[in-house]
């Protein structure tokens, strides 16, 4: 086996893994989020309040909703086959680019809030949460070079 | 299967988890909020049996003409300086809280405290009044805090917290 066989291999391992770590940090994450979230429903009630976009009758189920969504995608991205786990980065770039929405408009209205997207405990400034969605996302989309 | 119908798959999970979950969470919320009054509401939504106690505007109001308590208002310096209730002091929460509130421990100790923010959707009222129960302070929370107290037509004053000056109380 000579040098020019093995470097596209090597080149398609290299990919892989960066893929694949790409998608359990993604992963992991979600999972802090939603465990932190999950402390206090109420909490994050009020930080999707703070937001001012949905309205009232849809705050509480979302609430609800929203922490095991980013549950099941955090643990699809980590352990999950490739079918289900590119269905749960599809899945999460949703929530991201549906946050990264949440938090422009927010500082557009200049809306005096915090993320509360790590629950009550860590809070993070929405210039902060910005920079962070946005490379979770580019994280999202390594793509995995087939060979 | 297509990935369309595998996210139909995984947020229907994510529904029946979070619905099953939330049922039996110590500190589950109602699906459905009742938002006729939403300071209540979200106050009741928001706060555990061990928060600090709700003050409504009436109490806000009654406590502003009686001068019985201080008023601590936890939003940002510049929505302060835009409008606050007369008298109060400014404890932004997401600015070196504790510096600030080991000056008011050391001066403000025995004062009755009313806590608030911009509106019934701001976080940091509630967080602030949290760490000053933490800290052994008599305090409320005005839930419905700038927005309701300006709703009900009450004297809004303009400018910065004078420093390390304690509000005078009877």
């Amino acid at each position: 086996m000579n040098t020019t066989d093995t470097a596209p291999i090597g080149k398609v391992v290299r990919s892989t893994l960066l893929a694949r770590g790409a998608e359990i940090i993604v992963g992991g994450v979600l999972l802090f989020a939603a465990v932190n979230k999950l402390l206090c429903p109420g909490c994050f009630v009020s930080a999707i309040l703070g937001f001012k976009i949905l309205p009232h009758v849809l705050i509480n189920p979302f609430a609800v909703v929203l922490p095991w969504v980013e549950i099941v995608c955090g643990v699809c991205l980590i352990v999950a086959t490739a079918n289900w786990r590119s269905a749960a980065r599809w899945l999460a770039a949703a929530l991201f680019a549906a946050l990264v929405i949440a938090v422009v408009q927010a500082l557009i209205r200049g809306l005096g809030i915090t993320c509360g997207c790590f629950g009550p405990y860590w809070q993070t400034s929405l210039a902060t949460t910005l920079v962070l969605d946005i490379v979770l996302l580019a994280l999202l989309f390594i793509p995995i070079k087939q060979g | 299967m297509k990935i369309p119908v595998r996210i139909l798959i995984l947020v229907a999970i994510a529904m029946v988890a979070g619905i099953v979950a939330n049922t039996i969470h110590p500190r589950g919320i109602r699906l459905v909020g009742n938002w006729s009054d939403p300071d209540q509401a979200l106050y009741k939504t928001v706060a555990g049996p061990e928060d600090p106690a709700y003050a409504g505007p009436e109490r806000a109001a009654e406590a502003y003409s009686s001068k019985c308590c201080v008023f601590i208002d936890a939003s940002n310096r510049d929505v302060f300086e835009k409008g606050h209730i007369p008298g109060a002091v400014n404890i932004p929460f997401y600015e070196d809280t504790q510096k600030q509130l080991d000056t008011l421990e050391s001066t403000m100790k025995d004062k009755e405290m009313i806590v608030y923010c911009e509106g019934p959707e701001c976080e940091s009222g509630l967080l602030l009044a949290r760490a000053l129960k933490e800290i052994e302070f008599q305090v409320e929370i005005f839930y419905g805090g700038m927005a309701r107290w300006r709703a009900t037509g009450m004297p809004v004053e303009k400018g910065a917290s004078p420093k390390d000056t304690p509000v005078k109380t009877k």
